[in-house]
């Protein structure tokens, strides 16, 4: 009798919607408890501990998919920095962030920051079933989120335009001559490359500009000749543009920096992007009433893990990314 | 129990599918047990063999079309549409699907592999050096990343994992359709890539080979690996979280059957390493796509940074490979010795162990890649490590069969040969985790029948093993007895005759992935060679009789093997929600002793009720005998005495 007792009189068409999608027949709607309950689970319990679990092992995928990445970084950081220090260079790391639009990194963070705010009181008026508040904060979540995309890709439009994406548009000796830095690097010319400091005695090579960029064949002590020569005719030229000397940086080092700043920021985009996805679609049922009309509030505080999960890497990002300084 | 077959109900036996099915839909729990509704109890005390052969003769006759009016609905009777296979959700319907899938893939890679003894026949090689390559490229990338890796978790482990505890569906069934999906098609990408132009670069995908030297196909292959990738890791997912939440009642985590300890070790594994590959890979496309040098020295990378960072996964997927197949011998030494496990815990812990540890040895692949000499020190003695759990298993499952009631059938010999090939391809693993050794057998054909023994002899055996250990429960069929012990022992015999020759191979100094030789290494070389015909044909020869019981097999009993765990206890095939009632269960997974003691008592019985019977008939027979004496003696005297 029990069972009569806890079967839905009338399932609300929202979530008969829903429920639809799921195609074969037996795992269509369940018919032991409330319409949201799906049929493999014994009851509403097991399906929020089960679902909930799920994320957080999803999660432990996600930390160890970024978390290979930052490996990589740490790894040619270390190595990068202990070579550019032998060798009397700037650490590329260094170089890349300074060369990075740290107000736009730093209103990105605020920006993404304030979106888990809304997104975790999101989650707390789903529980009171308030729909018109979920509905509000969702929608400021998502609007957020999309802003965030959006400062983002001005910033990579602005990288490109200064030629700092690597395989796309690679040629940043204009934007580093403006801060002070000069560019050593063999320009991807198959031959020996010459590491000043690493490869013994300087050589007395022919010294040819290609590609606008400095080669190794130069010796350390020429490229600060010049830079200073050049670099001091153009800080009289226009003084607030371009920095004094400040020293070396090895081209591939700096280059490296930028393949993983990209990498890393474009996997984080590609999160927010499959976030505003999803939270597009829950904004569509939450206006249907699916997490307020009965206590199904839990699809948004999973969706709320993922977007904290997608924040909080972001929050180790911008730090690694945009605060390295020139020694 | 009648109560609870959804045929009875004339609502659910009318039309083509199964809709709401009565009371099982309720579900377990509280509610269920306070309503004091039927509930099969799973005990394993004495009760058990009683209570389970009530629910075999119920099945017998639900699951024999000739007793009921009304077919037995099983998962695959209850729809015939293809559009009920194509949005199935079904865990049990996409293990089927996974199963045929793979198995073409099989198929395939053992082209490949053919192509490669082919190829060995003469010293100087029949294909070439551009053909060979691209033939031990596709071999290995179709062998490990979709035959291997989701052979036994994604079939078997798909199958097993939601019956063997208990449960209506793994936790995510939409995530589990998802990931067959995804592996179709990275296997369809992978596959167009090798016919539209093949690679050469082997299955590990080295820097710079892979993302400079090598041709764009590589591309595509990664991709189709990156979605594979992805498929195990939603597996794997589910698995961790079904194992976690969706136990029946009374399934404690130490009555589990090993099998379900193995697959929460490999699913752990998946989870961990998979992604780490999936974005190495990804660093090799963008590496590739747009030429800059994330692992190219001459731009400042680090190719030995991609070594690190690919074998931090693939070595645990080893792993991912060997501990499902352990886990199908834990079940099936279990059942054709007739005893418990010896060790369960032991066994249980093993299989973590090994995760874990696999987790700490990635360097040993790396040993002559300019690695630290002491990371190397290091990664031996971790490497050696491993071995411990490897041989508690070995040992356990020893100690079982030692005075077991062992009976030879087609799963046993199966996982006899497992024993055997896993332990002599585990002690050659040995040689190759020591530094010493490892420098000098490093890249040669020591290497590939070592891992040929773990991989094929270990792995591959398991696998067998467990197909038709559960091929009556999967399909309801029944395989012929007698090809399956011939066609395991010519699985044996060509095994050996294929890979031991490469032991003195690789010991003479054979390298791999040359295709050519020195004229003296052939006649072992043509040993190798035939011995794999032998080997193929004891793959084609269960590939045809398998098929052939589909349709002409007998029906099949819903427990053939007399096996304990739950999964024995429903119909074969089971019923689209895996349990009429959600089992409830009292003690741990392998109580064949009590079984035993229980076939000892019902015989016992049998005997005592068989002479009682006859005792009985013999005083019937004389009363009989006494009352016609007392009629005969009064009115037909001599008629009884004619």
């Amino acid at each position: 009798m029990s069972n009569i007792a806890i079967e839905p009189i009338e399932r609300p068409a929202a979530v008969e919607h829903s429920h639809a999608a799921h195609g074969h027949d037996a795992h269509g709607g369940g018919h032991h408890g409330p319409a949201f309950l799906h049929h493999h689970f014994a009851d509403v319990a097991q399906q929020r501990e089960s679902n909930q679990l799920g994320m957080w092992v999803f999660m432990v995928t996600e930390i160890m998919t970024f978390g290979a990445l930052f490996f990589v970084y740490t790894l040619y950081r270390h190595l990068y920095s202990v070579q550019a220090y032998e060798n009397g260079m700037l650490s590329p790391y260094g170089v890349g962030s300074h060369l990075l639009n740290n107000n736009l990194g730093f209103t990105n963070t605020l920006v993404l920051l304030t979106s888990s705010l809304t997104v975790a009181a999101a989650v707390h008026y789903a529980g009171l079933k308030d729909k018109k508040k979920l509905l509000a904060l969702m929608g400021v979540t998502w609007i957020l989120g999309f802003v965030f995309l959006g400062i983002k890709a001005v910033e990579w439009h602005a990288d490109y335009e200064e030629g700092l994406v690597p395989g796309l548009s690679w040629n940043p000796r204009t934007v580093l001559a403006e801060h002070g830095f000069v560019l050593a690097t063999p320009t991807g010319v198959q031959g020996e490359a010459y590491l000043p400091g690493l490869n013994g005695a300087p050589p007395t090579a022919v010294v040819t500009e290609g590609n606008g960029e400095a080669m190794y064949n130069h010796t350390l002590e020429t490229m600060k000749a010049e830079a200073a020569a050049t670099g001091g005719a153009e800080a009289g030229h226009a003084e607030e543009a371009h920095h004094a000397y400040r020293g070396v940086v090895n081209g591939n080092h700096m280059q490296m920096f930028y393949v993983i700043y990209f990498t890393m920021t474009g996997l984080h985009a590609i999160h927010m992007i499959i976030g505003l996805f999803l939270l597009a679609i829950y904004i569509f049922h939450a206006r249907r009433g699916m997490f307020t009309n009965e206590a199904n509030d839990q699809p948004v505080e999973i969706f709320g893990l993922y977007w904290h999960f997608v924040d909080i890497v972001w929050v180790f990002l911008y730090p690694l990314l945009y605060l390295g300084t020139v020694q | 129990m009648k109560l609870n077959n959804p045929n009875e109900q004339p609502e659910n036996a009318t039309g083509g599918s199964i809709g709401p099915q009565g009371p099982m839909e309720h579900g377990a729990g509280e509610a269920q047990a306070a309503n004091g509704a039927q509930v099969a109890v799973a005990t394993v005390n004495r009760g058990t063999a009683a209570n389970g052969a009530s629910i075999y003769n119920q099945t017998q006759e639900a699951s024999d079309p000739h007793n009921i009016g009304v077919p037995f609905e099983s998962y695959l009777n209850n729809d015939f549409s293809w559009k009920s296979w194509i949005y199935t959700l079904d865990h049990k319907r996409i293990c089927m699907m996974y199963l045929a899938f793979i198995s073409v893939m099989f198929l395939l890679g053992g082209a490949a592999a053919s192509l490669i003894r082919y190829n060995l026949i003469e010293p100087q090689g029949m294909l070439g050096a551009e053909a060979y390559n691209r033939a031990f490229s596709a071999h290995g990338i179709i062998m490990v990343f979709f035959f291997l890796v989701p052979s036994i978790p994604a079939t078997l482990g798909n199958f097993l994992v939601p019956l063997m505890i208990g449960a209506k569906d793994v936790a995510f069934p939409k995530l589990n359709m998802l990931s067959f999906y995804l592996y179709a098609a990275g296997a369809c990408l992978a596959l167009f890539a090798m016919v539209a132009g093949g690679i050469d670069t082997g299955w590990t995908f080295y820097a710079p080979l892979s993302s400079t030297f090598s041709n764009g196909m590589v591309t595509w292959v990664i991709m189709g690996v990156f979605l594979a990738g992805f498929s195990s890791i939603l597996t794997g997912l589910n698995f961790i979280v079904t194992i976690h939440k969706m136990r029946a009642p009374g399934m404690t985590w130490f009555r589990m059957p090993l099998f379900m300890w193995s697959m929460y070790a490999t699913s752990l594994i998946q989870v961990l390493g998979t992604p780490v590959v999936a974005i190495t890979l990804v660093c090799i496309i963008v590496e590739k796509s747009l030429g800059v040098g994330i692992f190219d020295p001459k731009l400042g990378g680090d190719p030995v940074l991609f070594q690190h960072m690919f074998w931090f996964y693939s070595h645990p997927a080893v792993y991912i490979m060997l501990i499902p197949g352990m886990a199908v011998i834990s079940e099936v030494i279990a059942c054709f010795s007739r005893k418990p496990i010896y060790g369960y815990k032991f066994v249980a812990f093993s299989s973590l162990a090994i995760a874990i540890f696999g987790f700490l040895v990635w360097g040993h692949h790396m040993f002559v890649s300019s690695q630290s000499p002491y990371a190397g020190m290091v990664f031996s003695l971790i490497s050696f490590l491993v071995a411990i759990p490897s041989a508690v298993k070995v040992f356990n499952w020893t100690a079982t069969l030692y005075k077991g009631s062992i009976r030879l059938e087609t799963p046993m010999i199966y996982a006899l040969g497992f024993l055997g090939l896993f332990a002599i391809g585990g002690l050659t693993g040995l040689h190759l985790a020591a530094l010493a050794t490892d420098v000098y057998l490093h890249d040669t054909y020591f290497v590939i029948a070592h891992f040929h023994y773990v991989m094929v002899g270990g792995t591959l055996s398991a696998y067998m093993a467990g197909l038709h250990f559960w091929w009556p429960k999967m399909t309801g069929k029944m395989y012929n007895e007698t090809w399956g012990k011939v066609s395991a022992l010519i699985l044996f015999i060509g095994f050996n005759l294929t890979f031991f020759p490469q032991f003195l191979l690789g010991m003479w100094g054979m390298h791999r992935r040359y295709h050519a030789y020195p004229p003296e290494m052939q006649f072992l070389n043509i040993m190798s060679s035939a011995g794999a015909t032998v080997l193929a044909l004891g793959f084609l020869l269960p590939a045809f009789y398998l098929t052939w019981s589909l349709k002409y097999g007998k029906q099949a009993p819903a427990n053939p093997f007399g096996a304990t765990g739950l999964e024995w206890q429903t119909t074969s095939p089971p019923p689209l929600t895996n349990f009429e009632v959600i089992p409830i269960v009292t003690t741990g997974p392998y109580a064949y002793d009590a079984v035993e003691s229980e076939r000892i008592f019902e015989k016992t019985e049998a005997i005592t009720a068989e002479v009682r019977q006859r005792i009985a008939a013999a005083e019937r027979e004389r009363d009989i005998s006494i009352t016609v004496e007392r009629e005969g003696s009064g009115a037909h005297e001599e008629k009884t005495h004619v």
